[in-house]
């Protein structure tokens, strides 16, 4: 009895240990901002006639996205309650998923099972789920087919799958980012706009006080994928990729390491340390830097702070023009039944119908701009506050969407084990030991090569 | 036979309890013991591979574990030692009548009941390079350096900062846990002492330590366990802080090799769970 006593009481000893350990596992997060603006929109869909829709039987899908915060929320439940007036036999239920790991956590988590029918993604977590054979790219291309020759060709040359045959999303809206610096600053001082590698530095040498708490630069140099997003944008305006024409690794190209050299000069003249997203707008609304790389998403905080007229944007240019950018998509997930897929199929089609679009680029006006010049150029878009606040770099908006380019893409093909690469955060790792830790560029570019290659190789 | 039938019954009582166990901790321990023998594939409808130990070799075989684990070692011995000798420090100082007391227990709860992101926050803005208070009175007011040290981008001081802020979180609940117990004690045991001219220490010695023994044990106990695992604090707080949960979530999620994790997780499930029988055997022994 006393052994058997004893035996209980390890037993439940381990039990606690192990539970104990797994409650200790969640990553907060930080979340964006809400931006309310739920402009309501007119259904242009073709409803389907009511004996069609009696005879269906109920169908139920899940749609997991990160609009966390309560106003979208409550935009995307508008948006459900209209499809679901429309597809009466189909019920959505919307699963919001806070930040960017947790996010990553959780698709890994629902991929061994029960995927949400619809999610929502950015290009590397669509290209992850296609790479993992989880993403349904026949119902993809029929959403896609639907809206022939209506999105931008830069965004469909994001959109393709490696093969070129087919997309691995369905684009919703985009972001890019580019080099935000004070024109009145830069005039008061004679300096040409931050476009060039060279005016860049020069502009960064000029501005660098440091005595004063005033630097040159906000360069990004975060151990996490904004690093990557900025560092590629140098990379690329000089032709150097991550991978090569084959898809093999491609890091410690010659013209990598320029690239790499370049920015650990630049970062001389940068706030120093870990400069994530809040350091380097910060740094640029508070006036501690008169440039920083972020995304069109600082519009909505320049158009508040009154600074939005002070404001200029640049691309970064080498050889070449060179801006990153990032498409929010829908994926469709394999492996679902008839009905669940024909239900997510009608209702990616109508997220992405002009009125509904417009509604949910509504959500986060500036940061979300459009993939479809009928829905920019659309009155109902163009009627917001914010939107009107930066009608003056809307051509530089649009400029950067044409020249996005992406570690990844070389030669018209879009490589997919590139999401694993930024995921693993390989790149990023490699730009803050860069520059925080100071190693020399061709060190990081040969250990991040090989770690490229051994990501590949698995 | 009564003992018997009574021993039936205890059973059948706890036997919903046991029940629950089995599925929700049971199930998951033994699902993870076979991943961690397998391949795993992303996705579900890819069958696993067999690896035998492989994914133990890997993780035995890389260093970064070693160092992670020395991290994680050192982490956990002076958060748990610091925040239970600051808990009942401070547990041990307010066991007494005296003006203000309620609001002075409130204000040492705050840390703990507020939501670890938003500490981690302010700790960040006050260390920051431009703008945080903790540079501007040392470069401002001190005038002790020329530049703003890189408070969490450097190992040592990241470690310090991220140690720190974690024994200024969690002492609390050791100070709870301490002050409820330090009520309980008979106030003879301390009039007995003083008449036989016991000094502080030894009243402490014999009769505080020895009284709160249970008590110590358990927040100990579920303290090195709390923070041998914890990611949260460690993670947001600084990336340079490697300890062997931010190792682990790196392999589940960022290379995304459950087996791996899952073969971490069992080797330090086995490191943590002989840890804990070995201190309570050869350390808290009043059982």
């Amino acid at each position: 009895m006393k052994k058997m006593k004893k035996t209980l009481a390890v037993i439940l000893a381990a039990a606690m240990t192990f539970s104990l350990a797994a409650c200790g596992g969640e990553k907060a997060e930080e979340t964006p901002q809400p931006q309310p603006d739920t402009a309501p929109a007119e259904n242009q869909s073709e409803a389907p006639s009511v004996e069609e829709t009696e005879e269906r039987d109920p169908v139920a899908i899940q749609f997991m996205h990160s609009m966390v915060e309560e106003e979208r929320q409550q935009t995307i439940q508008g948006l459900i309650d209209k499809f679901e007036e429309e597809y009466s036999w189909i019920t959505v239920e919307q699963v919001p998923v806070d930040g960017d790991s947790a996010y990553d956590t959780k698709l890994t988590a629902f991929a061994g099972g029960g995927m949400p029918a619809v999610i929502e993604v950015n290009q590397n977590r669509a290209k992850w789920l296609v790479g993992n054979e989880l993403a349904d790219l026949d119902a993809i291309r029929e959403v896609i087919e639907s809206k022939s020759g209506e999105y931008y060709d830069a965004i469909l040359k994001i959109n393709t799958t490696e093969d070129g045959q087919n997309f691995i999303g369905v684009p919703v809206g985009g972001w890019v980012q580019g080099i935000w610096y004070n024109k009145t600053a830069f005039e008061e001082k004679g300096l040409e706009a931050p476009d060039t590698w060279d005016n860049i530095l020069a502009a960064a040498e000029t501005f660098y006080d440091p005595d004063n708490k005033k630097y040159g630069i906000a360069l990004p140099t975060v151990d996490g994928s904004f690093s990557e997003q900025s560092f590629s944008q140098f990379a690329l305006s000089v032709g150097a990729n991550a991978l090569n024409a084959d898809g093999e690794a491609d890091f410690n190209s010659d013209k990598m390491i320029k690239a790499l050299t370049f920015y650990k000069e630049l970062y001389q003249y940068s706030i120093q340390g870990s400069n994530g997203t809040t350091e380097v707008k910060d740094a640029l609304l508070n006036g501690s830097v008169p440039m920083g790389i972020y995304s069109t998403y600082i519009l909505k905080d320049l158009i508040n702070e009154g600074m939005m007229d002070d404001f200029g944007f640049a691309l970064v240019t080498g050889e070449n023009s060179a801006s990153y950018g990032s498409v929010g998509m829908l994926s469709i997930s394999e492996g679902l039944n008839d009905e669940e897929r024909e239900a997510a199929v009608l209702f990616v089609k109508f997220l992405v119908e002009k009125e509904n679009n417009i509604e949910w680029l509504h959500m986060a006006p500036g940061g979300q701009q459009p993939v479809m010049p009928a829905v920019a150029d659309d009155p109902a878009y163009l009627d917001n506050e914010i939107i009107k606040g930066f009608e003056g770099l809307s051509s530089e908006i649009s400029a950067a969407f044409g020249s996005i380019s992406l570690f990844g893409i070389v030669d018209g093909r879009n490589f997919v084990s590139m999401g694993d690469i930024t995921s693993s955060n390989v790149i990023s790792r490699a730009i803050y030991d860069l520059t925080v830790n100071g190693k020399e560029p061709a060190d990081v570019a040969d250990e991040t090569q090989k770690q490229i290659e051994a990501l590949i190789s698995e | 036979m009564n003992r018997k039938k009574e021993m039936i019954a205890g059973f059948l009582l706890i036997a919903p309890s046991i029940l629950l166990i089995v599925l929700l901790i049971g199930y998951p321990m033994i699902y993870n013991f076979m991943i961690s023998f397998h391949k795993v594939p992303v996705n579900p409808k890819k069958s696993m591979q067999f690896v035998g130990f492989g994914n133990f070799t890997k993780t035995l075989a890389d260093p970064s574990f070693y160092s992670a684990l020395m991290v994680t070692l050192l982490f956990t011995v002076l958060v748990v030692f610091l925040s239970t000798a600051a808990g009942l420090a401070v547990a041990i100082l307010l066991n007494r009548r005296f003006f203000g007391k309620k609001i002075i227990k409130a204000l040492i709860l705050l840390p703990y009941i507020v939501p670890s992101v938003s500490l981690i926050f302010a700790w960040k803005y006050m260390f920051n390079n431009t703008y945080g208070i903790v540079n501007y009175l040392f470069l401002d007011v001190l005038k002790v350096a020329d530049r703003a040290p890189l408070w969490f981008d450097r190992p040592i001081s990241a470690f310090v900062l991220v140690m720190l802020f974690c024994v200024w979180k969690f002492f609390p609940y050791a100070f709870m846990s301490f002050y409820a117990i330090l009520q309980t004690i008979d106030k003879t045991l301390y009039e007995a002492a003083d008449v036989d001219g016991a000094n502080g220490w030894q009243k402490f010695k014999v009769i505080t330590l020895q009284e709160i023994m249970p008590v110590l044990a358990t927040v100990v106990t579920l303290r090195t366990i709390w923070v041998f695992y914890m990611y949260t604090e460690v993670a947001l707080l600084s990336g340079q802080v490697k300890t062997i949960s931010v190792y682990l979530y790196e392999n589940a999620f960022s290379m995304r090799d459950m087996g791996k994790a899952a073969a971490i997780s069992i080797l330090l499930f086995a490191m943590i769970f002989g840890f804990i029988m070995l201190v309570r055997k050869k350390v808290f022994r009043y059982e």
